[in-house]
């Protein structure tokens, strides 16, 4: 870390999967700070699949499929 | 994000007096799923319970894939489970009675999330409120896991 930027090995750069030019944002949860990709107009499966044919159940199926023991 | 929310978003309803609750939930999801101002957490327990509730509502193999691939991606933040956040989980289960899979949802994401969406009724314990804020966006639809969603007057 040089005068507050961070300065990656390029080995571990492309190890994350993270773009070469372009920006990308730090998380800092606890002690751990997570860089990554900046999530702009990123396609989604899950868009895809809710704006396709829905998977159509009995309530009661749905019901049991969410059912847990209680504590 | 609580799972119902994802259930009811992705798996339509053959009842009719229910298709309200999907077209809330599937409205709902589209809309989070496309605002770049919003990054959704989940614990990785969760992952593991919205594919499996998909999964045992019938959803296929293809697309259940495709979900779990997304939730790498940078629009989701998922924060792995610790021993502490069970233990702690366990402990206020037992005194609470609220059943230890909502704590493994909702604990690993103290100080991560700034707003809980659930229409479970448990949501609405303090131990969960005192998280954070705890929207429905179902309402007046609310659910408890294992039975049928009811929608609430008043």
């Amino acid at each position: 870390m040089i005068n507050r930027k961070l300065y990656l090995p390029k080995e571990l750069v492309e190890k994350a999967g993270l773009p070469k030019n372009g920006d990308c944002e730090a998380i800092l949860v606890g002690d751990e700070v997570r860089i990554r990709r900046e999530f702009q107009g990123e396609e989604l499966n899950m868009s895809k699949i809710l704006n396709g044919k829905p998977v159509i159940a009995r309530v009661d199926r749905m019901a049991e499929a969410a059912e847990v023991e209680d504590a | 994000m609580d799972t119902n929310i994802w259930q009811f978003g992705f798996i339509k309803p053959r009842e009719k007096q229910f298709l309200e609750l999907y077209e809330s939930a599937h409205s709902f999801l589209i809309s989070i799923l496309s605002d770049e101002s919003t990054r959704i957490a989940a614990s990785s327990y969760q992952i593991a319970e919205i594919l499996e509730v998909l999964r045992k509502s019938g959803m296929e193999k293809e697309p259940r894939a495709g979900i779990l691939h997304d939730f790498e991606k940078a629009k989701f933040y998922v924060k792995d489970l610790s021993l502490a956040d069970a233990v702690l989980a366990l402990t206020d289960s037992a005194r609470s009675n609220i059943h230890v899979y909502d704590y493994l949802v909702a604990y690993p994401l103290k100080d991560i999330v700034g707003r809980i969406y659930s229409a479970d009724t448990h949501f609405t314990h303090e131990d969960f409120t005192s998280i954070c804020e705890v929207i429905n966006p179902l309402a007046p639809w609310f659910s408890t896991e294992g039975k049928r969603p009811e929608k609430r007057r008043g």
